[in-house]
């Protein structure tokens, strides 16, 4: 007899978008991506509610949230709300990267293991990653989510010395939903039961600190 | 009875509380001033990032001091403050506030935080009636409001610049005694002259001549306050600055400002009650000296206890009560607005899902519609079923 298939929920809104994915009770997938703007703040629990249909809350065994870097507005909303879901059905919460979700949605990019991932971030400076991806295991950061002038990251790269692929991550990310889903089901899949307390947006930057009173994020390798 | 748990996030206090009509279950405050102390103000973006790790656990304290027995079967409504504040702040507790409503399947309410402030009186004297006169005093606000019920409100005068709480903040800073300013200012007038300065009282003269009878103005007096510093300073080079001198003489303009204009709305419209609310509120020099002004005329005076003065969501699950029993209730697109005046109070309910929805600042785009742009998988049908009343959910 087959277990009964780990029941999820992937919440996406680290962009414009929104991103929803669900492993049902039947062990069917189902993402969905709305493009909604600053209409976010206002239908998110809309859609939310509209995703799950009729299907009780309670039969989530896990949440799962991207928690950034992004916009930061949209990101707190989907941390939030996870959190806040997580609290009251008292079941655990996985926090996922927007760069490792990215990396796991675009893994056949990756060249000899190695994939590189690049955000705009404010004041001119990007968010940037490294991860060893493959086809079946769980991104693993070589340089973990970070800010950096471009020149620094190009840089970082260069000293690397060893092909890699390169990532380009835009807005558009509601459709790495699903990537959360599946990286988190490979955590739930480990053992790990995280308490939504671990659960904090990613923000990279700070509204005041300027680049300049800030030691560089990272020694080249 | 109606019981209503809400939450406060609209500047820098995480606040959840629990009220059973107008008496407090429990109530969570946590305070972000030591997180803003370092920039002389509030930071939005900082104020937004504290709440979203204080405002969990600040839910679970409040469910567990408030001890229901039913558990959630217990709470009937739930509330958030919605606006006027900080846009991004306020989003994260009326996120929070409708997930909250939609996984346990209870009713939503976007609350005016200015008429929170207005219920903390109920919450000091539950047997208080409407009409009466409201001053309101904070660090975002400086207000006089006709109380005619709940939900009706008739603006009789505010500031026309910087808010009261504002300006003691922006005085501390000249005086060199950090943030917040209030309570310091209180504490070192208490010690000084408030006449060895002769500040002015912010009076705002109207177009055809004469003065506004309720309508103040603080940014002058603040000037002046630079001034005699700067003057101070060029007359007796090297010498202390007479700090308690100023901020009693600064206090005690502000207070005869406030006293007066309030005073006199109480008579000219025919009120015998004065409630007063927000943060300025707890300020002593201005309860002493309101109750000495309002008692010769038979005035009552009604302050709420010091924890009801600065922002709390115990005046905000009060004022949730009375919405929800009078039978409104909000739109689950409800957004977050940085302003919106009291009078407008009644557009936070009622309304049906509407892309003409008044409440939409927050809400500059166009609609994204109800199409995925990805669908795949199965359609969902509308309506996710809550958790039951008394329902535990299941441990991981």
């Amino acid at each position: 007899m087959q277990p009964a298939p780990v029941v999820g929920l992937a919440i996406h809104t680290t962009g414009p978008q929104l991103g929803l994915a669900a492993r049902w009770p039947d062990g069917t997938t189902t993402d969905q991506v709305w493009d909604l703007g600053h209409q976010l703040s206002t239908d998110f629990h809309d859609y939310l509610q509209g995703f799950m249909g009729d299907r009780p809350w309670t039969i989530l065994d896990y949440l799962a949230v991207a928690t950034g870097p992004g916009g930061f507005t949209g990101t707190r909303i989907g941390v939030v709300a996870a959190r806040t879901l997580a609290q009251q059905l008292r079941v655990p919460l996985f926090g996922v990267s927007s760069l490792a979700a990215a990396a796991w949605t675009y893994r056949d990019r990756a060249i000899d293991n190695g994939l590189a991932l690049q955000m705009p971030a404010r004041r001119g400076e990007y968010h940037v990653a490294f991860y060893q991806v493959s086809a079946t295991q769980t991104p693993l950061p070589i340089l973990n989510d970070c800010v950096m002038a471009l020149e620094d990251w190009k840089l970082w790269l260069e000293a690397r010395d060893r092909p890699h692929g390169l990532v380009e991550v835009g807005d558009q990310l509601g459709k790495d939903a699903r990537s959360v889903l599946e990286l988190a089901e490979q955590v739930w899949g480990q053992g790990d039961r995280r308490s939504w307390e671990a659960t904090l947006p990613y923000y990279g930057q700070h509204p005041v600190d300027s680049p300049q009173s800030r030691p560089p994020a990272i020694e080249p390798p | 009875m109606t019981v209503a748990l809400a939450i406060e996030t609209s500047c820098d206090e995480t606040a959840v509380a629990i009220v059973k009509d107008r008496q407090v279950l429990s109530s969570i405050v946590a305070s972000q001033v030591k997180l803003h102390e370092p920039y002389g103000g509030i930071v939005p973006e900082v104020a937004s990032r504290g709440h979203v790790a204080d405002l969990n656990p600040a839910i679970a304290r409040a469910l567990e001091e408030a001890d229901l027995a039913g558990g959630w079967g217990a709470i009937d409504a739930i509330a958030a403050t919605c606006a006027p504040g900080l846009v991004g702040a306020l989003l994260t507790g009326v996120t929070a506030a409708k997930t909250l409503a939609m996984v346990h399947g209870k009713p939503f309410l976007g609350v005016h935080h200015l008429e929170g402030h207005v219920y903390a009186s109920y919450l000091t004297d539950p047997t208080l009636e409407p009409p009466f006169l409201c001053l309101l005093v904070s660090g975002g606000h400086t207000s006089l409001l006709a109380v005619r019920g709940c939900g009706d409100y008739g603006a009789i005068g505010e500031t026309r610049d910087d808010a009261v709480g504002e300006a003691f903040d922006k005085v501390a800073r000249l005086l060199g005694l950090g943030y917040p300013g209030g309570p310091v200012i209180d504490r070192l007038a208490a010690t000084g002259n408030p006449a060895a300065f002769a500040f002015p009282e912010g009076r705002v003269s109207l177009p055809g001549g004469g003065v506004h009878p309720y309508d103040t103005s603080f940014s002058g007096l603040k000037t002046a306050v630079r001034y005699t510093i700067e003057r101070l300073g060029r007359e007796k080079p090297g010498e202390p600055l007479p700090i308690a001198d100023l901020a009693a003489s600064f206090q005690a303009a502000v207070v005869r400002a406030l006293v007066k204009r309030t005073i006199a709305a109480a008579q000219d419209l025919g009120f015998s009650t004065i409630a007063v609310g927000g943060g300025v509120a707890a300020n002593r020099g201005l309860r002493s000296a309101l109750a000495a002004a309002a008692d010769p005329l038979g005035l009552k005076v009604v302050f709420p206890p010091m924890a009801y003065c600065t922002d709390n969501a115990a005046m905000i699950a009060c004022a949730a009560v009375a919405h929800f029993e009078a039978g409104r209730r909000s739109p689950m697109n409800l957004g977050a607005r940085s302003r919106l005046a009291i009078t407008d109070t009644l557009s936070l309910y009622g309304a049906e899902r509407s892309p003409s929805a008044p409440l939409r600042e927050d809400s500059l785009g166009e609609r994204g519609g109800p199409e995925p742009v990805r669908p795949s998988g199965d359609r969902p049908v509308v309506g996710a079923a809550p958790l039951a009343s008394g329902m535990v959910p299941r441990q991981p």
